[in-house]
């Protein structure tokens, strides 16, 4: 009996958590985006969007594959250390891939503006040359 | 958020050898970002810089269509970077681990250029 009880709370705090990570992600994640597009807020509300879907996608995929357990747990004490083993290791992952969609995130942000200003601080700043030609 | 740069405006000195092949060097690569030669103290060269003490020949100095100004040392990592094929470089050169070298080697390269220009036979070229 307790087996079906563990894997039950596994899935409910495994899937509570990615979830509000996931949202998290995405109202967050926005601003640093639409930064990195230049404004462009259709374009980062997209990428955004395909962000959290394959945030949602491995790490429901990574729940799904991680449930199965070959010890069966036969008194409270032996599921809930189950069940913290389990959410344990999946909260540890739901970590990584956050801290690695934030160096995405960055990574993005710093690649486009790197490609429009050159690496260095001009010395003087003169008004733009269209005007004084 | 800046406008993005069209074309650098880069002054060199028209007078030496090394910078005459270096221009034609620099116009035959692969750009990310139009270059305009202008030799230094020409009178476009002039009317670009208005505004700001006029450089020495010299010194080499990249105008942006934005306004923005690169002297010297910084303003050869700023020619790089218009390259396609040296852009990496540009940003490898203008880290902090990096620059001081580069300051050093452009600084050396650029005051040596008449000799340079003499051991390798360079005649400046209009």
């Amino acid at each position: 009996m307790y087996i079906e009880g563990s894997y039950l709370a596994y899935l409910l705090i495994s899937l509570t958590v990615t979830v509000w990570v996931a949202h998290t992600l995405h109202r967050r994640g926005r601003v640093f985006l639409v930064d990195a597009f230049h404004g462009n807020t259709e374009l980062a509300d997209s990428v955004n969007h395909l962000l959290v879907v394959g945030f949602y996608l491995v790490n429901v995929g990574f729940v799904a594959l991680a449930l199965r357990t070959y010890t069966t747990p036969l008194e409270l004490r032996s599921a809930m250390e189950l069940v913290a083993d389990k959410t344990g290791m999946v909260l540890l992952v739901l970590g990584a891939m956050h801290f690695f969609n934030l160096y995405v995130f960055s990574r993005i942000r710093r690649r486009t503006n790197e490609s429009t200003l050159p690496p260095l601080p001009p010395d003087i700043l003169l008004p733009p040359q269209e005007t004084r030609a | 958020m800046s406008s993005p740069i069209r074309t650098l405006f880069v002054m060199y000195d028209a007078r030496c050898g090394l910078c005459s092949a270096i221009r034609d060097w620099l116009l035959e690569q692969p750009k990310l970002v139009g270059l305009a030669l202008l030799p230094a103290g020409s009178e476009a060269a002039v009317r670009m810089l208005r505004g700001i003490p006029p450089p020495s020949p010299d010194e080499l100095v990249v105008v942006s269509d934005t306004g923005a100004v690169w002297r010297g040392n910084h303003a050869w990592v700023v020619v790089l970077w218009a390259l396609r094929n040296y852009r990496g470089w540009a940003r490898r050169l203008a880290s902090p681990a990096l620059l001081p070298a580069a300051r050093r080697i452009f600084a050396t390269l650029s005051g040596s250029r008449a000799m340079i220009s003499s051991c390798l036979g360079l005649e400046p070229k209009p």
